[in-house]
């Protein structure tokens, strides 16, 4: 899984030069450029797609807010990722105490579109809807996984952060990253059960 | 060298394997630490296996789906900004919350002049998931609590005049009160959404309020535009009806697939038999002329077409959270001419060599097994199910429906026994809820106060058995418990030929039922399709009753746990 990182720092360097002097359309670049990938990652970590669009927004915004203050020692984008994933957690552990939410609301949408699709015949009835039960408790595993678990196995797995830079985005050291990887994917193998087994 | 492999496989602390194959599937190890894992697994099958787990695991997690945010965030976040810079004549600041959410208030406010009927169904879908997460099983028009049963008593309490008043029949003195007892119970519940940290959409809170202006209006829901989920497409009328009845408020917030009449649940082996009937179940469908609004359906969730009321066919998948929160289970509500749903239960089930159970409520009314069902499922293509009245006020030949209901409500008291008569002797009583409903079956032997109430003179049963009785110690029965629960179905005509129904235990004796009859009134089911517990295996239907299936479930109550 490639780092998507790297490539792209200096372009990001520039746009944020243009956007600390004042250059509105340098920041809908960069918000247009990571909206779909804070999102994902927020979704993810905290569960529920409308939290998701808040907490993407207000990462957007205090972004903005705290650019005169980034200095480019770290990239943009594990800048913008760290204020992402800090304001879920945050959510998640305030909406932890309210209610719980889950994932696999949306990813059962995935069943019905599955069936929906032309071709669905006879001689294959379970292949979509093995694959649409599978998400559905991939999700749910995930969604059950220790908060700080749960985030470096996002960072990493979904959106494909190495570990210098899930240790960056999380603050924490990169010995830590990968305890909690091995862990979070021992917890989600024990979860998945069956799903998991190499010949399942 | 075997030597020197030897000694660094012993630095591999088994109970680190799997931090080492995790970092190794990352290519986040040291090349001593490679050399050393890459050594154990040429020569561990377990270590392999469970490299091959973790890869597994990390494949299915990298394979969720994306999602792409939400297309007016961009326009949300530079419109901000730049109303800031302008108004403020500052440097990029950050708007304050209440800012941002007041424009996107009046963003979604405009949207929501071309979603009329979506938004007002979402929101019910949204008060029913804040108000009862977590929830262990669907509800399914069911009563469960001392409250609900309370409710139901004091239900076949009322005098005549609010019986009337019940059947919907005079409704400007109940209107009002109505009206306010829905506005403050969805005042509670918006704030109830505000108060919880998580943002009710703004377009919810709109659709509410147009939802309670409609209401006050008087207004019929538009079931013309589209969008609009069936049974929720009658939910305005549908709530006064509900509260007229004497259903507690918590009733329509907590349900989901309420006001459904039928509930399938079928229960399979494993999720291969699950996914086997949930094809025929869809093939079944497709033949019976409803794939034509499936796509819609499916993509919707929340409506069938332009013309969806009552008299429309239509099938919807429910999704989980929303209607349901078992991801195990498959669920969908069907609306279909009542003489289907028994083909429907037949063709999903499979043979009787398959292993699955079946469980169908009708009602109060429950079934367990393939037999049982198929009797009681016989039971509704029959006119009972067709009399628009209630079971109680149909059972007798020859006579149309409402003739009970209407000396009911003149207040003549109602001889059910004589109108309802008993089924044959030798079928035991099977009280449906000892206190409140019976369906047929203690000729000559009433052992309930309730029995006791309808008078001990009856007559010789010839075919019919299920009716309503009377709540314990009241002087005449009732369907209003029975109309609370079987929700919407079509009044078809009084002239509907008359069918027998075949036997089953406590459900009319008689011939076999005819073919379905497609003008028959459309009837709303949910099916349920559930995995066995694992540890659990179903068995055939043709087992006898309580062998290898979940035990009955008492009436009103909320089912266990599968």
């Amino acid at each position: 899984m490639e780092a998507p990182a790297r490539t792209i720092h200096f372009e990001d360097a520039a746009l944020v030069g243009q956007i600390q002097a004042g250059d509105v359309q340098a920041y809908a670049h960069l918000v247009s450029k990571y909206q779909d990938k804070v999102f994902n990652t927020c979704w993810r970590i905290c569960g529920n797609l409308d939290d998701a669009a808040d907490i993407t927004q207000d990462a957007f915004l205090k972004a903005l807010e705290s650019i005169g203050s980034f200095r480019g020692a770290s990239s943009f984008y594990t800048w913008l990722f760290r204020i992402a994933v800090n304001l879920a957690l945050s959510h998640r552990r305030k909406a932890a105490r309210i209610r719980c939410e889950t994932l696999d609301g949306p990813d059962e949408s995935y069943m019905l579109s599955a069936w929906n699709q032309k071709g669905r015949t006879a001689d294959d009835p379970t292949a979509r809807t093995d694959d649409a039960e599978v998400r559905a408790h991939v999700a749910e595993a995930l969604r059950t996984l220790d908060e700080q678990h749960r985030a470096a196995i996002v960072l990493r797995d979904i959106e494909g952060f190495d570990y210098d830079q899930i240790a960056e985005i999380l603050n924490v050291p990169k010995g830590t990253v990968k305890s909690r990887i091995a862990r979070g994917r021992q917890a989600l193998r024990e979860a998945l059960g069956p799903y998991a087994d190499a010949d399942g | 060298m075997r030597t020197r492999m030897g000694k660094r496989m012993a630095k591999i602390n088994p109970d680190n394997l799997h931090e080492y194959l995790s970092a190794y599937l990352d290519d986040e190890l040291t090349e001593a630490r490679r050399a050393e894992l890459e050594h154990l697994l040429a020569t561990d099958a377990s270590a392999r296996a469970e490299l091959e787990a973790v890869k597994k695991t990390v494949k299915l997690v990298s394979s969720l789906p994306r999602r792409r945010a939400p297309a007016h965030l961009l326009d949300d976040l530079t419109a901000q900004v730049e109303r800031q810079l302008l108004v403020d004549d500052e440097a990029v600041s950050l708007p304050k919350r209440g800012y941002r959410r007041s424009v996107i208030s009046l963003l979604a406010s405009a949207a929501l002049v071309t979603i009329t009927v979506g938004g007002g169904l979402w929101v019910f879908f949204e008060i029913g998931e804040q108000t009862t997460q977590p929830r262990p099983f669907p509800q399914v028009a069911r009563m469960d609590s001392d409250e609900d049963r309370s409710t139901l008593k004091a239900m076949s309490r009322r005098p005549e005049p609010e019986l009337e008043q019940a059947k919907g029949r005079r409704k400007d003195a109940s209107a009002p009160d109505d009206r306010a007892e829905y506005e403050a119970g969805l005042d509670a519940v918006t704030e109830v959404s505000h108060s919880r940290g998580r943002a009710l959409k703004p377009s919810a809170v709109d659709a509410a309020t147009a939802k309670k202006e409609a209401l006050a209006d008087g207004e019929r829901y538009d079931r013309s535009s589209g969008g609009a989920l069936p049974q929720r497409a009658a939910m305005p009328a549908l709530l006064k009806e509900k509260l007229a009845a004497g259903a507690p408020m918590s009733d329509f917030v907590r349900h989901r697939f309420d006001s459904e009449s039928v509930v399938l649940d079928l229960t399979f082996s494993g999720p291969p038999d699950r996914h086997a009937a949930f094809d025929r179940l869809t093939t079944f469908l497709n033949q019976r002329a409803i794939p034509e609004l499936r796509e819609y359906a499916i993509m919707h969730f929340v409506g069938v077409g332009p013309a969806v009321g009552e008299d429309t066919k239509f099938f919807i998948f429910g999704r989980s959270p929303d209607n349901y929160t078992d991801p195990r289970q498959q669920q969908l509500l069907v609306r279909l001419p009542a003489g289907d749903v028994l083909p429907m239960m037949e063709a999903v089930v499979g043979a009787p060599s398959d292993r699955s159970d079946v469980s169908v409520a009708v009602g109060p009314a429950r079934a367990q097994g393939r037999d049982e069902a198929r009797q009681l499922l016989a039971y509704v293509q029959g006119d009972a199910w067709e009399s628009g009245e209630g079971m109680a006020w149909s059972l007798s030949p020859g006579e149309a429906p409402g003739d009970d209901a209407r000396q009911l409500a003149a207040g003549r008291r109602a001889d059910v026994s004589q109108r309802a008569p008993m089924p044959a002797p030798d079928r035991a009583k099977r009280t449906i809820a000892s206190e409140e409903v019976s369906l047929g079956g203690q000729r000559g032997a009433p052992t309930s106060e309730s029995s006791a109430a309808l008078g001990e003179s009856r007559a010789e049963p010839p075919e019919l058995g299920v009716r309503m009785i009377g709540v314990a110690g009241e002087q005449r029965p009732t369907t209003q418990p029975f109309d609370a629960l079987r929700g919407s179905v079509s009044r078809p005509s009084p002239a509907t030929p008359q069918r027998a129904a075949p036997a089953v235990e406590g459900v009319p004796t008689g011939d076999a039922p005819g073919p379905p009859d497609q003008a028959s009134s459309l009837v709303t089911v949910v099916i349920r399709l559930l995995t066995a517990p694992p540890g659990e295996t179903s068995t055939p239907s043709t087992a006898p009753a309580g062998v290898g299936i979940p035990a009955r479930q008492p009436p009103f109550t909320q089912p266990a746990d599968r």
